[in-house]
């Protein structure tokens, strides 16, 4: 035997496969890298009460949309999705509003990544609702459907620019009725905006070029959201 | 290396020298445990020869303690757990070849080939100079071949 | 193991606040005395990896402390924290275990066994908002430790607590400070007195004493007051 084929042999001397003590031991102790997965499950969780809300005011006006037959249901909707993009949007701030904020920045997962996540599930999760409900109406207006996502998702949109600029500015709990005015507003908008439809004063592609500039400004506003301002966020003492 | 293949490869060094499975195991884990003590997390790749310190002791203790007097009757019981080491005849072959060299030697070219430690982390571990670590390897690779050439022949 | 600063700075507009902090740091309880305004909480925070230095490094075996791996490491209870409502002290635990990245089962394990450390055993299932203050002063530094830190960063911990208390408290923290480097900052000098092995004493930004406990004795109060005792009417 070669010197060299006793060392490759010597390379699986003693081996032992695995115990199950071994797999507790390592689970236990073996430190993985952070998955994403696994915090965008955990802030979920925490989201609760409001995504349940949230979820149950969408079914029913997935419903409500599905079995009408009148073609306004479209203003209805888009008058009534800014309340949903209320409850959900303002978990965005709960770090802050309950003084959890410092915690969570010192924890492996750092705040900013919790931001990013909770920001995810909120944009992602609205954009497929847009989408799926901008094809279901598109069979009752004769509408296209990109001026479909524009007449809906304009008031959303602003609804979700405005609570984003007060949560990032305003950080005490009172920033809720800051939220609610924003809200309130954005709800009327789509009877002003039938209105000034009906009578020509705007056409349906000035809303959806409206639309693409208020989205670049709530991810603008989104991106500065998650990067945090330490100087507002810390007093220094 | 991750901590599985870490793991592995001190307990095949404490099987070794324990000959016991489940001992072998339990001074592993100790080990890790000491270890992180008074290291973090990430240092555990980079101390290796501090890591198998611990576990060299631990196992040198265990010889330390007093035991049944039969050793036979000790390799007896302790081949009652309910778990055996992979048997593979190839591997057979080179740890009964193992067995026969003199002790010192054989922890030197199990740390060495087996583990692939590095001749300067061998020399902390078991506190002799990297030029003796070189010179027994040397003994006991020869001893081993001509104890393999042996079984071979037969 | 040690936790090194080099030349750590924080710099608001014109005011420095962190003057060039140089100091290396072992496991022990160090105590973190001066004023406020003296920049306490803005290094804590520099050391908790949560603000980031105008210039300078804090790392520790190697890791920056804008390493995930770092805070893996850390410890913090803050001066004030808050709480999501209608958390009780068990789930409050199990979310900064979470957040720490221990996983579900070991988490419940190490929470309950945490709390009896803490004697908030019997609190466990009731919301936050019933605790005392000196409860949730505990709760928090359950949570502060929940990793296993070698790194704890304790802001104030005994402020507010009654004196049984706060003993109680002292004993935990010289207890923690085998292992780990603790950095305990506070106003109460008698707290610092004994159990700190280092005493760090800041002022502007500055760090204008350091010495181990056998230096200072009786001196300390008289030097502390000296330096912060006209700070009053700043």
């Amino acid at each position: 035997m070669t010197e060299k084929d006793m060392k490759e042999l010597l390379k699986d001397a003693y081996r032992i496969s695995p115990t199950k003590r071994e797999k507790v031991f390592l689970k236990k102790h073996e430190k993985r890298s952070m998955h994403i997965w696994d915090v965008l499950v955990l802030e979920f969780k925490y989201m609760g009460v409001r995504s349940a809300l949230s979820c149950a005011l969408l079914i029913f006006l997935f419903c409500v949309i599905l079995f009408s037959k009148k073609s306004e249901i479209m203003w209805y909707f888009s008058g009534i999705l800014p309340i949903s993009g209320l409850l959900l949007t303002t978990g965005l701030g709960r770090s802050e509003r309950y003084g959890m904020h410092e915690l969570e920045a010192a924890s492996r997962f750092s705040l900013r990544f919790i931001k990013a996540v909770r920001m995810f599930l909120l944009g992602g999760s609205t954009l497929v609702i847009l989408i799926a409900f901008s094809f279901l109406l598109q069979e009752k207006t004769n509408l296209g459907f990109l001026t479909i996502l524009g007449l809906v998702g304009l008031p959303y949109m602003l609804n979700a620019l405005g609570i984003l600029m007060i949560t990032r500015r305003w950080h005490e709990k009172e920033n809720i009725f800051g939220c609610l005015a924003i809200t309130g507003v954005t709800c009327m908008l789509p009877a002003l905006m039938e209105k000034a439809i009906s009578i020509h004063v705007i056409e349906p592609f000035v809303i959806v070029i409206i639309l693409a500039a208020i989205t670049a400004l709530t991810v603008r506003e989104s991106l500065l959201f998650i990067k945090g301002r330490e100087d507002v966020l810390w007093n220094f003492c | 290396m991750d901590l599985k293949e870490q793991y592995e490869k001190l307990l095949r060094y404490c099987y070794m020298l324990t000959k016991d499975v489940n001992l072998a195991e339990d001074i592993v884990q100790e080990t890790y445990l000491r270890f992180w003590q008074s290291h973090t997390y990430k240092d555990t790749n980079k101390e290796l020869a501090y890591l198998y310190t611990i576990a060299r002791n631990l196992c040198m203790d265990e010889f330390r303690k007093p035991k049944l007097d039969d050793i036979e009757d000790y390799c007896e019981l302790s081949g009652e757990s309910e778990y055996e080491p992979e048997a593979r005849i190839d591997s057979l072959v080179i740890e009964e070849a193992l067995e026969q060299i003199p002790k010192d030697l054989r922890e030197l070219i199990v740390l060495r080939f087996t583990n692939e430690m590095s001749v300067t982390d061998i020399a902390k571990i078991v506190g002799i100079s990297r030029f003796a670590v070189h010179r027994r390897l040397k003994e006991g690779l020869m001893l081993l071949r001509r104890n393999i050439g042996g079984e071979a022949n037969d | 193991m040690e936790l090194l600063l080099d030349r750590v700075t924080k710099q608001y507009s014109n005011k420095i606040v962190v003057d060039r902090i140089t100091v290396g740091l072992k496991p022990g309880v160090i105590g973190l005395l001066g004023a406020n305004g003296a920049g306490k909480t803005t290094l804590m925070r520099m050391i908790c990896g949560i603000l980031k230095p105008s210039s300078g490094s804090i790392s520790f075996e190697g890791l920056d402390a804008s390493d995930e791996m770092y805070r893996d490491a850390l410890g913090y209870l803050p001066q004030d924290f808050g709480y999501y409502p209608n958390f009780t002290g068990m789930e409050f635990l199990m979310y900064m275990a979470a957040l720490k990245g221990i996983d579900k089962k070991s988490a419940k394990s190490k929470c309950k066994g945490l709390l009896k450390i803490v004697n908030l055993e019997d609190s466990a299932n009731k919301k936050i908002k019933t605790y005392s203050g000196g409860m949730k002063q505990r709760l928090g530094i359950a949570q502060a430790v929940l990793n296993d830190p070698k790194i704890l960063i304790l802001d104030e911990p005994t402020a507010g607590l009654d004196p049984k208390e706060r003993v109680r408290f002292r004993n935990l923290i010289a207890e923690l400070g085998k292992d780990a480097i603790v950095i305990l900052s506070t106003h109460i000098v008698s707290d610092v007195e004994h159990i700190a092995d280092r005493i760090l004493m800041m002022k502007d930004g500055n760090i204008i004493f350091d010495g181990n406990g056998a230096e200072i004795h009786e001196n300390l109060e008289e030097l502390y007051l000296k330096e912060f005792g006209g700070t009053d009417d700043e």
